[in-house]
């Protein structure tokens, strides 16, 4: 886009030209040698029309004067000598004199010896102050950065993988420590840190859950439905609904959900803090930062996310209920007792029960990374998309954990 | 397309180039009198206070202009204006004869009045995902259609204007030191040739070995591509050895505009004449005629 603005700004700049007196033997350059109005082709083609036309000359010469036999051995030796004269150029920025410059050289690598350079008072200014810096520019290439091999790359992910899980442990170990700390003297605690923590996690995070819980629960009894009306099990939908919503996708599903919003607004906001020295500050003041910053997080979310579990247990079964009432003929009523009598109570507690240590799993994944923050804007980003990946790997192992678990409880 | 093949040779070929004779018969008059910014009864609102209130300014080119004043009296912000980052409430601004707010900023138009002025932001604001020879490529690459190499040429011609050393170009920005980060701040700020270039407390955070020396870079700078330079600064060393001209605002408005000297001997504003008769301003002062 920026480029055409560009060359449609050409057209109100005259563009640089060179043009060749061949009577004078002199190059003038014309028009305005800015970065917006040089095109670096047409100048090229310009210099190779020149030289091919001293060319043409000097055999021109070599023809009519009737001397051919030095014609071959004038490589050490220039062709010719001409003068530029730059008087004529409307105004010139450090672009137009670069060109410039490497128009004499061009001259140079083509043996044109050049006798004289002419320019204006503040162009000659640019020209001087440039040409000692021209000089000293060596051959830069890209050189991109050496990239590790393939083994190097599998080996460092490896091990950075078991140190951030060494880490985590570490984290958490200090954080059992300060709990430990706050049972004993809980007054230190930021109560309304905690306060801020539940408004933010759970109820502005309640529609989304709420939303997302209710579609599930449509969707599962839809797909269900066909299943159930060939065996005649309509009203077994109730039984499936009840387990797999309320002691599985709810939970794991809003748990997600906060891992998605609060676990990575989390890390944003200590990140931030880290950034700006806060953090330190709090150091320096012997404050320590699980007390102030990490447990007020942990225990606003852990009160939080239960709480829209429960919320979204609710929603997803009226989903359900919906869709057993319209495809399944299975009443509200009907619906109603069933769930009463055939799905017991510890679905629900055990939604419930994982949903608080999911809780736990995303605040502190969230704190974790917000705390490795290091230096720079780029590194908050880094650490917001690993505690969002780590949130959720640790609810997905904790939910298989928790089936195990309940498998042999016989819950 | 490359001109010649290896910036090597024609490095070496350049060289010659030093010796050639040049005429300077014709010495170009700049000194017109034609101003590169004006403001005209500027109004700036926001979050309840008139930051500025009927504030005009004009600016002629050719010159290192300082803006001061106290702590939050909206010198980020007329600057901020001026470049197009924030909306003003009433009046206009000129630059180089052509009112700005009329722009849209993502206009591609407004982009081209954009490239006669930089800005080097307090901190450098440098891309921290780019080398530093990819950041002063940067502007260059999206506005022409220069090879590469020329861009990589001219990047490092605009690097050594700014005397950054060779071994810092493939650095990225948080391997290098904050004064050489300022350097090639300035040198991305220079990418465009800019007519007008805005520095933000340019010598903030630098030892004062780094900050003179920056401030004769910031000067020699000025004279030889012909810059306006407009800083704002409280650093009152850089105020006695580079500027030329002192705006001060106050009052929600520019109360003083004149050269340093008179700032100095200034006492219809009480405040201003603290502003350089202070103990520290007095210190700055007497340096400066030391060095003279």
């Amino acid at each position: 886009m920026y480029k055409e603005s560009a060359s449609r700004k050409l057209v109100n700049a005259d563009k640089a030209q060179i043009k060749f007196d061949t009577t004078r033997n002199v190059i003038n350059l014309y028009g305005a040698w800015l970065w917006s109005s040089i095109d670096e082709e047409l100048l090229l083609k310009q210099l190779n029309e020149i030289n091919s036309s001293i060319d043409q000359g000097i055999i021109d010469n070599i023809g009519s004067t009737n001397i051919g036999n030095n014609s071959g051995n004038n490589s050490g030796i220039s062709k010719t000598s001409i003068a530029i004269d730059g008087t004529a150029i409307d105004c010139a920025d450090t672009t137009g004199i670069y060109q410039i410059v490497k128009i004499v050289s061009y001259l140079q690598q083509h043996k044109i010896k050049l006798l004289k350079l002419e320019l204006n008072g503040q162009e000659k200014l640019l020209f001087d102050r440039i040409l000692p810096h021209v000089n000293q520019i060596e051959d830069k290439t890209y050189a991109p950065a050496k990239r590790r091999s393939f083994f190097s790359n599998v080996g460092k992910s490896l091990f950075d993988g078991w140190f951030t899980i060494l880490d985590l442990l570490n984290f958490f170990g200090q954080f059992c420590f300060n709990l430990v700390r706050f049972i004993i003297s809980p007054k230190h605690l930021d109560w309304s840190e905690v306060v801020r923590v539940i408004n933010d996690a759970g109820v502005k995070g309640l529609w989304v859950a709420s939303l997302l819980s209710f579609l599930i629960g449509i969707t599962l009894a839809y797909q269900m439905a066909p299943q159930f009306t060939t065996y005649g099990a309509n009203v077994y939908i109730v039984n499936f609904l009840g387990i797999a919503l309320l002691k599985e996708v709810s939970p794991l599903l809003t748990a997600v959900i906060v891992a998605g919003r609060t676990g990575a607004a989390i890390t944003a906001e200590i990140g931030t803090q880290k950034v700006q020295e806060e953090i330190d500050a709090l150091q320096t003041m012997g404050i320590s930062r699980m007390q102030k910053i990490v447990l007020p997080k942990i225990i606003g979310v852990m009160i939080a996310t239960p709480l829209i579990t429960a919320i979204a247990d609710m929603v997803s079964m009226l989903g359900g209920a919906i869709v057993a009432n319209g495809s399944l003929s299975v009443n509200y009523e009907l619906f109603l007792y069933r769930m009463q009598t055939y799905v017991a109570l510890s679905n629900y507690a055990c939604g419930i029960v994982k949903s608080f240590v999911f809780a736990f799993l995303i605040s502190l994944a969230g704190c974790f990374c917000g705390l490795n923050v290091k230096g720079n804007a780029n590194s908050i980003g880094e650490q917001t998309t690993k505690s969002v990946v780590m949130g959720i790997i640790l609810i997905v192992l904790f939910d298989a954990i928790f089936a195990v678990i309940f498998k042999t409880m016989g819950i | 397309m490359v001109m010649f093949k290896n910036s090597a040779k024609a490095g070496t070929e350049a060289t010659v180039v030093a010796d050639i004779k040049m005429s300077t018969d014709k010495i170009a008059d700049n000194s017109t009198n034609k101003p590169i910014i004006e403001v005209r009864s500027l109004g700036t609102y926001f979050s309840g206070l008139w930051v500025h209130k009927n504030l005009n300014l004009t600016i002629y080119p050719n010159r290192i202009i300082t803006i001061i004043g106290a702590s939050g009296c909206g010198k980020t912000t007329l600057v901020r204006e001026i470049l197009m980052l924030q909306a003003i409430t009433e009046g206009e601004i000129l630059l180089a004869g052509e009112e700005i707010s009329k722009y849209n900023i993502e206009d591609a138009n407004t982009k081209l009045v954009l490239s006669q002025v930089g800005m080097m932001f307090q901190q450098g604001a440098l891309f921290s995902s780019m080398t530093i020879i990819e950041n002063v490529m940067f502007p260059l690459q999206e506005y022409t259609d220069f090879s590469k190499q020329t861009i990589l040429e001219m990047a490092i011609l605009k690097l050594k204007l700014t005397g950054l050393s060779d071994d810092a170009y493939f650095k990225y920005p948080k391997e290098i030191s904050p004064g050489m980060q300022k350097r090639v701040a300035l040198a991305r700020t220079l990418a465009l040739d800019p007519k007008v270039v805005f520095l933000d407390e340019p010598t903030a955070g630098l030892d004062p070995n780094s900050a003179s020396d920056f401030d004769e870079l910031i000067s020699n700078l000025q004279q030889q591509l012909g810059l306006t330079v407009i800083m704002i600064t409280h650093d009152l060393d850089s105020i006695w050895s580079i500027s030329d001209e002192i705006v001060y605002l106050g009052e929600k408005r520019v109360l003083f505009h004149d050269t340093v000297i008179k700032a100095a001997e200034c006492k219809e504003i009480p405040e201003l004449y603290k502003y350089f008769n202070g103990p520290r301003g007095k210190l700055a002062k007497m340096a400066r005629i030391e060095s003279r």
